[in-house]
């Protein structure tokens, strides 16, 4: 577990989070999940400072990012991880439900990695999802054997 | 005159005023002095030579005639002078006498008495012989003897110093013994015999002298003699030559003058030599030569003068001061149409029919040009009109008259110079008609027509300027400017327009300006002003014409204050399009949450409790599951047609024929397991937004294709037609559902949809979305259809919008 990269998750609302952690746990992801209520903890996460100054060393495997949160939002947690060096090569997924094609821009132009719409559906939710952990968290690193067994 | 080898005649300097250079033998001697006196016989040697023999003569006569002259009174000196020494010798003997005497006298009476004549004597002695010493200095003879002469008396005078002593001193006897001696006897006999031999000397020389003298004055009387004949027949000689030599040529000369003074410059002296008379007949010759040029000259400038007059084509008269006509040109005949008359001033007019400008009052005669000429008075540009019988047209004249007055400036006539005006008046009088129709023309434009000068005065202003302007003619214009009619304001502007265009010599084109109109109200006119220049290009002031665009400024300011208003209105639109889209953006965002909420617990709830919950649990489970799906696609259709009212359009050249092909081909999935016969017909080049374009033209087919789903085969056809009123039609048509005409219009509303969604699926977005777009590019929607019987869905684009 510890060998692991967590996967960092900031989204506000609960059902999505819940539906997202379901989603991810569908596939046997071994990673851990962290799960932030807004972009200002996801910085903290990311910094090690506040609630998350004392967890342990490394950035995490994917961080997965709403657009719409309280505080700071997602472009701005992104723009913060592209600016900053040491953060740079953590690759960031906007998931969002919004078809804004400025949105989308915003986001390529500030450098994600990649950029998903939530589906409505839940199975292509559930997909997306998928997706996007196993390729970030698994398939970019392969643990071999270290998986979670269900 | 004398001329010699120092003062040589110059050769004629050529006149500087002559015309002609000077011909003939003064010229061609060229500038060094022709006349050499030394090896030449002139004139003066010639005289000299005549009178000089005979003045030789006469020298040596007279030279002879004075040696004689001269020789007389010395021959008389000479004979004086003998005879003074004949005279001195006769004394001597004398005294040597009385010596003698009182020697004796003495010696024989001891008495002292006669020592005294002895003394006496001998002293007289002495004396003469001094004396004869001077007298006989230049005759050797004669001293000689004087030399005897004086030792002879020396002698005797010591004889009878001691006869004297010896009878002082011995008595008597002893003295008369030495007297028996003889001796003193012997002494001055001898001393006689030398006086007689000088004065035999003497009397031989006078002889001599005398003969001598007469000889001289036979030689000079024969020499004047002769000498004068010699000199007068040479002085008769000399002067028969000198009077052949010059009266000659003189009388030549005489001749030329006569000859030239009568008229014949021809004529020339002719004479060879090279004498005084020679050059004066060279420089008379080459007189006459320059006096036939300058005659030529005149003749020449008179010929001029004349062919001038002659051919000129003003006519000129000339009459001296009786009104006698001296000269008639052949112009003045031609202009008047006759010839000189011998009538009178007094009847001129008459005969020439001449009247004042009105062409009907005869002309007083007095106050023709030319019998005001003759009279000594000038007159100019006089106009006369000349009409008779000859010239039954008239003819229109302009006189200028001058008196004519000799070099003593006395009144000898009068000439008059004129020409023919008639067809200058004429041109004239048509160039007044077109200006007046051009002025005509200028008054009825509504535009400001002026002309000015370049000092911005006016020259010229049309009738609508003037109305401006407040003047009623257009003579009052000229002279002002602009500040005599506009507030200085504006007079100012135009200024400084004219300023521009006259500096620069550029044309200042449609330059706006305020103006007051004629009835004071504030108006705009657009002015151009171009420069005016005189035939050397200096610009001499400036046209220009000014329309009134008050109107059009309104106008302009009307859509100024539209635009102004448009803008403000735009800045709402986007304010509420700003509003609408954060609205999309949350609807987007925060609506779209709870619907995958709902979707995606119902779906883990069929996944969790699937196994415990009947079947129809599990249908409403997925009843909230369907309906959650499908708000999530109207919400995803709404927002695209809310973005596709506020997009930004670019527009670009598009091939709609490429559009629909790509359309078809990725609605073939959907067309999978169905027949389905695609027709797409020529399509046009459009000019739209590429995006928006694709979806219509997606919409519409996939539209077709879902339609056409009840039937065995699909058939459908998009196409394109080009519309009379210049509009590009496309149409899809297709055989499937169809409509009811009923309610065509609701085809294109938002959520309209004439079918149930059981029957075919939808959201009744898409022909909104049509129309909102097509409405985008400036065209127009529309269909056609019936129930069953397929539909045709249409849509325009204006003409503009087509590519060329």
């Amino acid at each position: 577990m510890a060998d692991l990269k967590a996967i960092l998750l900031a989204e506000d609302d609960p059902n999505d989070v819940e539906l997202t952690l379901e989603a991810l746990a569908e596939y046997n992801l071994a990673n851990e999940v962290v799960v932030v209520q807004d972009g200002a903890e996801a910085l903290d996460y990311l910094y090690r400072r506040g609630q998350h100054a004392d967890r342990g060393n490394g950035n995490p495997a994917v961080v997965l990012l709403d657009i719409k949160m309280p505080k700071v939002d997602g472009l701005e947690v992104l723009r913060t991880i592209k600016e900053d060096p040491s953060l740079k090569a953590v690759p960031v997924v906007i998931l969002t439900s919004s078809r804004e094609e400025r949105d989308l821009v915003e986001s390529y132009r500030l450098g994600v990695n990649a950029y998903v719409v939530k589906p409505v559906q839940f199975l292509q939710f559930v997909e997306s999802v998928r997706q996007l952990g196993q390729f970030w968290a698994v398939i970019n690193e392969p643990p071999l054997g270290s998986r979670k067994p269900r | 005159m004398v001329v010699g080898p120092d003062r040589c005649l110059q050769p004629m300097e050529a006149d500087p005023i002559a015309v002609t250079p000077p011909t003939g033998p003064a010229r061609a001697l060229g500038g060094s002095c022709w006349y050499e006196g030394g090896g030449v016989m002139t004139v003066t040697n010639k005289v000299r030579t005549g009178f000089a023999f005979p003045l030789v003569i006469l020298a040596i006569v007279g030279a002879v005639s004075w040696r004689n002259a001269v020789q007389i009174p010395e021959t008389v000196r000479w004979v004086e002078h003998t005879l003074k020494v004949l005279e001195i010798l006769r004394d001597s003997t004398a005294s040597l006498s009385e010596l003698e005497y009182a020697t004796r006298s003495y010696i024989l009476t001891g008495e002292r008495q006669y020592l005294e004549p002895y003394r006496t004597a001998e002293t007289k002695l002495h004396q003469r012989v001094r004396e004869l010493r001077g007298l006989t200095a230049d005759n050797p003879n004669q001293q000689r003897r004087l030399d005897e002469f004086a030792e002879a008396v020396g002698q005797r005078i010591a004889v009878a110093k001691h006869g004297i002593e010896l009878r002082d001193q011995q008595g008597l006897d002893a003295a008369l013994e030495s007297v028996r001696s003889g001796l003193g006897n012997r002494l001055g006999e001898r001393t006689r015999m030398i006086v007689r031999q000088m004065e035999d000397e003497e009397n031989q020389l006078l002889d001599q002298r005398q003969r001598r003298s007469q000889a001289n004055a036979k030689a000079a009387i024969s020499v004047s003699g002769y000498g004068t004949l010699v000199a007068f027949l040479f002085v008769s000689f000399a002067s028969v030559l000198i009077a052949s030599h010059i009266t000659g040529p003189v009388g030549r000369l005489v001749e030329a003058a006569e000859q030239i003074g009568s008229g014949a410059l021809d004529y020339r002296v002719a004479m060879e030599s090279q004498d005084e008379l020679g050059v004066l007949a060279k420089a008379f010759n080459g007189m006459a030569a320059r006096l036939q040029a300058a005659q030529k000259e005149l003749q020449h400038q008179t010929n001029i003068l004349e062919s001038v007059l002659t051919s000129i084509d003003d006519g000129v008269v000339v009459a001296d001061t009786a009104g006698r006509f001296l000269f008639f040109n052949p112009a003045a005949e031609r202009i008047l149409q006759m010839g000189p008359t011998d009538s009178g001033p007094g009847d001129w007019t008459e005969r020439y029919g001449c009247f004042l400008p009105d062409a009907k009052t005869p002309y007083p005669p007095g106050d023709l040009p030319l019998a005001r000429a003759i009279r000594g008075e000038s007159s100019d540009d006089v106009e006369i009109f000349v009409r008779h019988s000859g010239l039954p047209q008239g003819a229109w004249l302009m006189l200028t008259g001058r008196p004519l007055k000799g070099e003593d400036g006395a009144l000898r006539g009068g000439v008059v110079v004129f020409n023919d005006t008639t067809e200058r008046r004429h041109a004239q009088e048509a160039l007044t008609k077109e200006r007046n129709l051009l002025r005509t023309l200028i008054d009825q434009l509504p535009e400001y027509i002026f002309v000015k000068d370049a000092q911005s005065g006016y020259l010229l202003a049309n009738a609508a300027l003037m109305r401006v302007q407040g003047i009623a003619s257009p003579e009052k214009v000229v002279g002002r400017n602009d500040f005599d009619f506009f507030p200085n304001e504006l007079a100012e502007r135009y200024r400084a327009g004219d300023q521009v265009v006259l500096g620069s010599g550029e044309a200042l084109v449609d330059q706006e300006e305020p103006i007051v109109d004629p009835a004071g109200n504030p108006a705009w006119i657009s002015t151009t002003k171009v420069p005016l220049r005189d035939a050397g290009g200096s610009i001499i002031g400036l046209v220009g014409i000014c329309h009134d665009i008050t109107e059009r400024r309104q106008t302009q300011e009307m859509i100024k204050k539209l635009n102004e208003d448009l803008r403000l209105r735009a800045l709402e639109l986007e304010t509420v399009n700003k509003e609408l889209e954060a609205f999309s953006y949350s609807v987007s965002h925060d609506l779209k949450a709870p619907l995958r909420h709902i979707d995606g617990f119902a779906e883990l709830l069929v996944n969790s409790a699937g196994p415990i919950l009947d079947e129809r649990s599990r249908r409403y489970l997925n009843t909230i599951s369907h309906s959650a799906k499908r708000l999530g696609q109207l919400i995803d259709d709404l927002l695209v047609f809310s973005r596709m009212g506020r997009a930004e359009m670019r527009a670009t050249r598009l091939p709609l024929e490429q559009l629909a092909r790509d359309a078809v081909r990725e609605l073939d999935p959907d067309a999978q397991g169905r027949i389905v016969s695609w027709t797409i017909g020529a399509l046009p080049l459009v000019q739209g937004d590429p995006a928006m374009m694709r979806l219509v033209i997606d919409n519409l087919l996939s539209n077709a294709l879902k339609y056409t789903r009840t039937r065995a085969q699909a058939e459908i056809e998009i196409g394109s037609r080009q519309d009379p009123s210049g509009e590009v039609v496309i149409f899809v048509r297709d055989n499937g559902a169809g409509f009811d005409m009923q309610y065509a219009h609701k085809l294109f509303g938002v959520f309209q949809r004439l079918h149930s969604t059981k029957e075919f699926e939808g959201t009744g977005v898409g022909l909104a979305n049509v129309r909102r777009i097509i409405h985008r590019h400036g065209g127009r929607t529309w269909a056609e259809g019936a129930v069953d019987g397929g539909a045709t869905f249409y849509f325009s684009l204006p003409k503009f919008m087509e590519a060329a």
